[in-house]
């Protein structure tokens, strides 16, 4: 910073009078530079917490009108629910089972078109679509695909007798959560393969081939050479799969819309409920928002780990 | 530094002209606050006119919601522009979809932007803080007294009517008559031993029929519930406080729960079924026998030619020779009080709302029931709405005026399909019940 400044200083001194004068407050000179950023960053990011913080902290009415200071109530009736720990035992487990298919697949479909062969490239296209469309819409397409009375999904798993009566899909707890992992899988895993191709071709051709001339079987190449170069692909993959798929709250919200009580929500749909649907407690749905930013800055964290080059080298 | 020195004085000063600007605004609206008053003993086009001239260059923030694209382009494309030329008030107009118009209201109201006109179905909160306008400043007396009476009422809160009815709706039940003849069922259930075994008729029929489409879901649990809790001798208030987990109303859900899964004469996971997207389009196929509805289910019918036939009548009480439910439902429009005097702007707007022929276009258009008695007269011509207007007259409505009524709502839609789907009706009465208290 102060180098910076020290430079624009030199730099401006021969040039102009006007200029010159600013020389007097080069902290002023320097704001005027980062005073844009500054102040997106302020409203869009500080300001926002600020008021969220504040908001867990006071008590908000029916109307929404804020009734005052309450400290931490509205943190203890959130903790006292009975269905908290169900909703971010949910949350937990459908990042991590969602991470983990999406990473598997990604990789096979990254080494398979990572493969010379005819429509490479309009293959490669076609992985962009669900990726591309909005997953509200993918969402409710799917919420129809999984319809009991008028699903697509039943009458091919009965034609091809892998059931042998329709399913509620979305209405039974047993097949809920796998339903919404397909979604989710299915949502997540091009940006997947295309962060994980990306680093399949940079490896280079000459470390491949010399692990098959040392006598390396196809596992053995995947194992011992592929894996490596690909380790800082897959944890920046990882990471920003987890990020999102915590944050995709339109899916859940539309595959539960019709399922009463809170057993399969998760964290972003019990807050969205508790703000707006069944609790109406402002203060209350804040306080959850607090908890989910705080997870979401593990998230972060672990996102600038897995970006700082050092570690990545390392690994 | 000079060039800094003359932004600072410049500052200063603009902030005293606004202000200034802000006095003699205040000042103003003080001096017309008194006119009102005038106005109202004035004949409709006098005060109409002075209204006209105080309030020209006025702006009215309206918003409504969205009952069909119809009704959304008549207010957008016919009402509010004749408005807008007849009166020179400005009128900004949201319409907002019921998805989101209660989350929006909401945040409107919390950051002190409420509009000046709304159009909603709950009220009861904004009166309760004394944000509203009393009906009886916001419209005419003419038009207070072709609004349906019983209607009137719902809208009052601690005596005084704050919300005017809008639009009305009666919920009776539907049933299917090709299905009814062809399970050899002579007419419809007077009680509900009648809906079960009339049910577990078109249940038995090949087909693959569902003898009652039932729905507590978490979108509009009220509806199904309402009616039958009032048919079981239940209700929402039993002597002033909240009474869900009563005897009569564990009966009844536990009865609700044995149609479902004891005879299974429901569609698949009642609990977990929603009304407009789950019960409606399966007895509007023809897949279901009977369901609860409002005339848009004999509207869709007739739009989408699915050939349905059908009849309804007011869900039986739970022994024949009982008196039927009707389920009435009003949606409101209401004025909220604004730190500048809006009464005269609002006034003109609601009174030219409510007029026989803009209100009668609104109504048809809406595809819902109209909440004055002008209206009622000219559209029970239709035979598919005249079951629903004559049931309005016997309608029970859901305590939409207490306080505490989004509460109570927010309760059964998170717990009150549980208890079809396996959790007992005691428990989840319970449930219900504990969640209202906190």
């Amino acid at each position: 910073m102060t180098r910076f400044v020290a430079d624009t200083r030199r730099d401006t001194k021969a040039r102009s009078p006007r200029l010159s004068r600013v020389r007097r407050s080069p902290e002023a000179r320097a704001l005027i530079w980062l005073g844009p950023s500054l102040i997106l960053i302020l409203g869009v990011v500080v300001y926002p917490i600020v008021i969220l913080v504040q908001t867990s902290l006071d008590r908000i009415n029916l109307t929404g009108l804020d009734k005052g200071f309450v400290g931490f109530a509205n943190f203890q009736k959130l903790f006292s629910q009975p269905d908290l720990v169900p909703v971010l035992w949910n949350t937990a487990s459908w990042v991590a089972v969602s991470v983990t298919l999406i990473m598997v697949l990604g990789f096979f479909v990254a080494e398979l078109l990572n493969q010379r062969f005819p429509f490479r490239k309009a293959i490669r296209l076609a992985l962009l679509v669900p990726w591309a469309a909005s997953v509200l819409m993918t969402a409710m397409g799917f919420r129809w695909i999984y319809s009991f009375y008028y699903g697509a999904l039943n009458p091919v798993l009965q034609a091809l007798h892998l059931i042998s009566s329709p399913v509620d899909w979305l209405g039974t707890d047993a097949t809920f959560f796998p339903s919404l992992v397909i979604v989710t899988v299915f949502v997540s895993v091009p940006f997947t393969t295309y962060v994980l191709l990306a680093g399949l071709q940079s490896i280079p051709g000459e470390v491949l081939e010399a692990a098959v001339i040392d006598g390396a079987g196809r596992t053995q190449v995947a194992r011992f050479v592929t894996l490596p170069f690909l380790r800082p692909y897959i944890g920046l993959a990882a990471v920003l799969n987890a990020i999102w798929i915590f944050n995709s709250f339109p899916l859940v919200y539309i595959l539960n819309k019709s399922n009463p009580g809170y057993s399969h929500d998760v964290a972003l749909t019990y807050m969205y409920k508790l703000a707006f649907d069944t609790a109406l407690d402002m203060g209350e749905a804040a306080a959850m928002s607090v908890v989910n930013v705080m997870i979401l800055t593990v998230f972060v964290i672990l996102y600038m780990r897995v970006l700082r080059p050092e570690d990545a080298e390392a690994a | 530094m000079r060039s800094m020195g003359n932004e600072r004085g410049a500052i200063p000063g603009r902030v005293a002209a606004v202000l200034a600007a802000a006095v003699l605004l205040v000042s103003a609206c003080g001096g017309s606050a008194s006119s009102p008053s005038v106005a109202a003993s004035a004949p409709a086009s006098v005060a109409s006119s002075a209204a006209a001239s105080t309030a020209a260059g006025g702006t009215l923030n309206v918003v409504v919601a969205d009952y069909t694209t119809d009704s959304d382009n008549w207010w957008k494309n016919t009402f509010v522009p004749a408005f807008q030329q007849k009166t020179g008030i400005t009128v900004n107009l949201q319409v907002m979809s019921w998805a989101d118009i209660h989350q929006k209201v909401a945040s409107m109201v919390q950051t002190g932007q409420a509009p000046d006109i709304l159009n909603i179905d709950t009220y009861a909160n904004y009166a309760e803080q004394g944000l509203l306008l009393p009906v009886s400043s916001v419209i005419s007396p003419a038009t207070q007294a072709d609004i349906v009476p019983a209607l009137l009422k719902s809208g009052e809160y601690n005596g005084t009517g704050y919300a005017m009815p809008i639009i009305a709706s009666s919920n009776i039940l539907y049933y299917n008559t090709d299905l009814f003849t062809k399970a050899g069922i002579s007419g419809p259930p007077t009680s509900w031993a009648d809906i079960q075994a009339d049910a577990q008729k078109i249940s038995a029929l090949p087909g693959g029929y569902i003898g009652y489409a039932m729905q507590l879901g978490p979108q509009v649990p009220q509806t199904e519930w309402s009616v039958w809790q009032w048919a079981g001798g239940g209700d929402y208030k039993t002597n002033g406080a909240w009474s869900l987990n009563t005897p009569a109303n564990v009966a009844t859900l536990s009865f609700m729960s044995d149609l479902a899964n004891k005879y299974k004469v429901t569609e698949v996971n009642p609990g977990k079924t929603n009304m407009v997207d789950g019960t409606w389009p399966l007895f509007i196929q023809g897949k279901a026998g009977m369901v609860i509805g409002n005339p848009a289910v004999g509207q869709q019918i007739a739009t989408k030619a699915t050939g349905v036939k059908w009849a309804a009548v007011p869900f039986p009480s739970m022994n024949a020779g009982g008196k039927g439910v009707v389920l009435g439902i009003a949606d409101y429009i209401m004025a909220f009080k604004q730190k500048t005097d809006n009464t005269a702007a609002v006034k003109q707007f609601l009174d030219a709302f409510y007029a026989q022929q803009a209100y009668g276009e609104f109504a048809k258009l809406s595809t819902l029931l109209p909440a004055t008695t002008s209206g009622a007269a000219t559209m029970s011509s239709d035979p598919n709405l005249k079951p629903f207007i004559d049931a309005l007259a016997q309608a029970t409505f859901t305590p939409a005026q207490d306080p505490g009524w989004d509460k109570v709502l927010g309760a059964m839609k998170t717990y009150m399909g549980l208890g079809l789907q396996g959790t007992s009706a005691t428990d989840t009465l319970n449930q219900v019940q504990t969640a209202i208290g906190n």
